[in-house]
């Protein structure tokens, strides 16, 4: 597959793997080619995961201060590899709870690309009160993120998409518990699961 | 008058089907996790999940105003940053989880049988992770 996929050909992929206009409560989802063909991509990827686990092995050497998690869950219905590697610094925060942070990198099994972000949870008595996702740079997290990136780049042959086509609207697909009207590219390329 | 019900169907792995819950809430022991993909060397992974059918109910003076089954798969991580999810936290937390969802879902008014099960999926899976770290909600298929 080209890595150069614009934004409508991305729309079209999307729409090659899940039926439009259609919930997944409603008859005929679970039967339609396109859900099928999702389930065989689902499936081709997961029988072909060495890659993925070179690079979270290499995540592993190349950081040692820091906790990385291989939390791909493409066997629940996610359309992404995942990592989160959890930053070593832990600041206390005003008022209590501290700040938990990591680089999230998710890479599509449906195109070459992949997501980048910097994922801030606030952590208060066991008990994750907020979560801030931020896909541009961030001074606390970019010497890790610059780690992670380079990495995967080195490793997978993927690209990063603009933000502007990340959250290209789909509005006619429901992807996982994202509502039709409500999917983004990056919902249905990835997962809507992001935190 | 208006009332809300909810009320957990259990829909074992095997033929059985029962009935349980009501206005008091539903009960942790109805979520039933089972082994679903195995822990694989040190860190956090492995992956249990429990399957069950919440019907809502929007009873009114003039009978039942709405009822909706939601068949949904909750899928929670062995252990994750804080350590270790014990069967029995799991079950108490998605039972919790369930009953908060539930209660929000039966606000929303507008909205079609399908929609309620997705934002009761939605609300399920945001609450429960706030407590289980990477617990999905997802439609069981």
């Amino acid at each position: 597959m080209s890595a150069d996929l614009s934004t409508p050909q991305l729309l079209e992929l999307v729409h090659q793997h899940y039926p439009a206009n259609l919930r997944d409560a409603e008859e005929g989802y679970t039967e339609s080619e396109q859900y099928q063909r999702l389930l065989r991509a689902r499936q081709g990827a997961l029988k072909s995961s060495e890659a993925w686990e070179r690079l979270v092995s290499r995540l592993t050497a190349v950081l040692p201060d820091c906790r990385v998690e291989d939390w791909s869950i493409i066997f629940g219905g996610d359309n992404c590899w995942r990592v989160r590697v959890y930053l070593p610094e832990v600041p206390r925060i005003s008022g209590g709870g501290q700040e938990v942070r990591a680089v999230v990198v998710l890479v599509s099994i449906l195109a070459p690309l992949y997501v980048r972000y910097s994922s801030l949870r606030k952590l208060v008595d066991r008990r994750w009160e907020e979560t801030k996702l931020v896909y541009e740079d961030l001074p606390e997290t970019k010497p890790y993120a610059d780690k992670v990136e380079m990495l995967v780049r080195s490793e997978l042959s993927v690209r990063p998409l603009t933000l502007d086509a990340l959250f290209a609207p789909v509005p006619d697909i429901q992807c996982r518990n994202t509502a039709l009207g409500k999917a983004q590219l990056i919902d249905c390329l990835f997962t809507d699961d992001r935190w | 008058m208006t009332r809300y019900v909810v009320v957990l169907t259990l829909l074992c792995l095997t033929a059985c089907v029962s009935f349980i819950g009501g206005p008091s809430g539903i009960s942790p022991s109805q979520f039933q996790f089972q082994p679903m993909v195995q822990r694989r060397g040190p860190g956090p992974g492995g992956w249990k999940s429990a399957r069950v059918t919440i019907q809502l109910l929007h009873v009114t003076d003039q009978g039942i105003h709405k009822n909706v089954w939601c068949p949904v798969e909750v899928q929670v991580p062995e252990i994750n940053y804080l350590g270790v999810i014990t069967d029995q936290f799991a079950q108490e937390e998605a039972a919790r989880a369930s009953d908060i969802a539930s209660e929000r879902t039966m606000k929303q008014e507008a909205l079609l049988s399908a929609e309620m099960c997705e934002h009761f999926r939605k609300e399920m899976e945001r609450e429960i992770g706030k407590v289980i770290e990477g617990a999905r909600v997802i439609k069981a298929l």
